[in-house]
């Protein structure tokens, strides 16, 4: 006696469905005689907790919908699946995938959530059961057999970005709390495909294969960087296009705004009073001679030097 | 008399007198030839190791009093993956599943099992039980390979993986720039520079920078190229003044030279 075929056994039983005896009394188990589903990286899909069901099957003319869902919370737009009842043939197979899920601003995502290859067997069944305009919905009935899942959850890296955490700022003389708190500072998202690390300023990279390690060291000298950028900017390196150092001093009706020569704000050391008349400080004292009287009013933090009339004048 | 034969059986009513998920020659025994693991605690598996390579099989498994532990090795890894569930009372998901994950907590695959079959493992005695390959292992069907090349994680020297989309951030004087595709390749340079301010920031969080108010200008003029500031009582060599300033030893002394009136 010649055996039946695969698909010939799951026309006549629930697989690619877990078996549920509510089953029959929704559609003909001929419908679906096999399928495979591929949850994505960002499906967020835990065999434990989540599954895939045959959510509903519709018709609208000659066209047979078939819909799947799952309740992974990244994966909750439906997979339709669509049928030409005028075409009679068994054994066809569609793949269909849902759109990328996009969790946030950051996500890189380019592929479908998730993803299922579906074979239907003869559509007769179905097609007699189902009103034109009619949807079926089993419920949950019809749970996919949790070995057609297969999870791409944390299996790969798919996306690169890089930035920088925004440098601490030197306040200007009047304020107490930075303006903001640091942040992230992107340059590039999502790279993909092939990726070198390039050695800048100081900077050591070296490819270890047999512990599959990249070592990224600094040492003072090392790396084969031109200067002149770094000199340019005073020791510091933009972190984005067109980045403005921090203004100094705000504009006034006399005179411009006066920016600092660092990102990281602050005057320069050319920029300070570090001695009087060659005298270094720090602290320097004003002594008043014949002739002179100096006041000092520390309260509004004035030197007054001025002639003294009355040394001058001889006493008189 | 001839038991009825159903000619559709269901899938898992099919398999449960095979050695179904694994291949028809199994023995399913361990190596101590005495303990088996029954045809019917396994309905169907779905591997898909990161990495794995060909024929796995279960190598192990661990019964201790509160956990037991089934270990997935193959012709290239061992242990590359596993499962575990509570024996008293068994506490495997209703789903009827145990779900694989690999040494990084990536799934790994899929046991379908019956719930109330895995108590006979709970009946093992405490111990490790192992395998030969060729006692347990998987029917090919049930394996998807997962050896795809590229980068599946950045690794933590402990251990922690990172997968998905990754940020790379500099911080602490490293700066990170994408600096555009060379040879086809996406150029990321490193730069090692220092930030001047950041040792303060980490010791002084408190102080963080509020501004020292220092001296750059006396009355709107700045210092020289060397920071001094040179106070004069009038232009220089100019004698015709009675104002003479003098600096000795950081002070400052300002005369009146001249002779008094009397």
């Amino acid at each position: 006696m010649p055996r039946p075929g695969f698909y010939n056994d799951n026309e006549h039983r629930a697989y690619p469905f877990v078996f549920n005896s509510k089953q029959a009394s929704f559609l003909p188990d001929s419908l679906v005689v096999d399928l495979n589903v591929i949850m994505g990286l960002d499906s967020e899909f835990d065999a434990r907790l989540h599954t895939v069901w045959l959510h509903a099957v519709s018709k609208n003319g000659n066209n047979l919908l078939i819909e799947l869902r799952s309740n992974a919370p990244g994966a909750n737009e439906p997979l339709i699946f669509t049928r030409d009842l005028s075409v009679n043939d068994d054994w066809v197979t569609e793949y269909a995938a849902s759109n990328p899920y996009i969790k946030d601003e950051n996500s890189c995502a380019e592929e479908p959530a998730w993803a299922a290859y579906l074979t239907t067997g003869p559509l007769k069944d179905t097609n007699e059961l189902i009103q034109n305009g009619e949807t079926i919905s089993p419920g949950t009935n019809f749970s996919v057999e949790p070995s057609q899942i297969q999870s791409l959850v944390r299996s790969y890296l798919r996306g690169v970005s890089v930035g920088n955490l925004s440098r601490p700022v030197a306040l200007s003389a009047c304020e107490t709390e930075p303006a903001e708190e640091r942040h992230v500072i992107l340059n590039k998202t999502c790279l993909k495909g092939d990726i070198r690390f390039n050695e800048g300023y100081n900077a050591l990279i070296r490819q270890r294969n047999a512990s599959n390690e990249i070592l990224i060291t600094a040492g003072r000298g090392l790396g084969n960087q031109d200067t002149k950028e770094l000199c340019e900017h005073n020791g510091e390196l933009p972190f984005y296009a067109g980045e403005e150092k921090p203004i100094l001093f705000e504009a006034t009706t006399d005179q411009p705004a006066v920016y600092s020569k660092f990102f990281s704000g602050g005057p320069a050391c050319d920029e300070l009073i570090t001695g009087i008349n060659g005298a270094p400080g720090p602290h320097i004292n004003f002594v008043a001679g014949t002739g002179i009287n100096i006041v000092a009013d520390p309260a509004t933090h004035t030197i007054t030097i001025e002639l003294s009339a009355t040394t001058l004048a001889g006493n008189c | 008399m001839t038991s009825a034969r159903i000619l559709f059986p269901d899938f898992r009513d099919e398999q449960e007198d095979s050695r179904y998920p694994f291949i028809d020659t199994a023995s399913l025994t361990a190596t101590d030839n005495v303990t088996i693991i029954p045809r019917n605690a396994f309905y169907d598996a779905c591997l898909f190791c990161i990495n794995g390579g060909s024929n796995p099989y279960i190598s192990s498994i661990v019964v201790e009093n509160q956990l037991i532990t089934l270990n997935i090795s193959d012709d290239e890894n061992e242990d590359i993956a596993a499962t575990s569930f509570a024996p008293k009372p068994i506490q495997a998901p209703e789903t009827g599943t145990l779900s694989l994950y690999d040494n990084y907590a990536r799934p790994a695959g899929t046991l379908v099992i019956d719930r109330e079959r895995l108590t006979v493992f709970a009946g093992w005695a405490e111990g490790t039980y192992t395998f030969e390959p060729a006692a347990t292992t998987f029917a090919a069907t049930t394996t998807i390979p997962a050896k795809e090349p590229g980068v599946r994680g950045l690794l933590k020297p402990d251990n922690t993986i990172f997968t998905g989309d990754v940020l790379l951030v500099g911080d602490g004087g490293v700066v990170l720039r994408y600096t555009g595709v060379e040879n086809n390749q996406h150029v990321i340079q490193v730069d090692v520079i220092g930030v001047p301010l950041y040792k303060r920031f980490v010791c002084l969080p408190f102080e963080r920078f509020s501004a020292k108010t220092f001296v750059r200008t006396i009355n709107d003029c700045p210092a020289n190229q060397y920071g001094n500031f040179i106070l004069t009582a009038t232009e220089f060599e100019v004698e015709d003044t009675v104002i003479r300033i003098l600096q000795r030893d950081n002070t400052i002394y300002f005369d009146a030279v001249g002779k008094k009136v009397v």
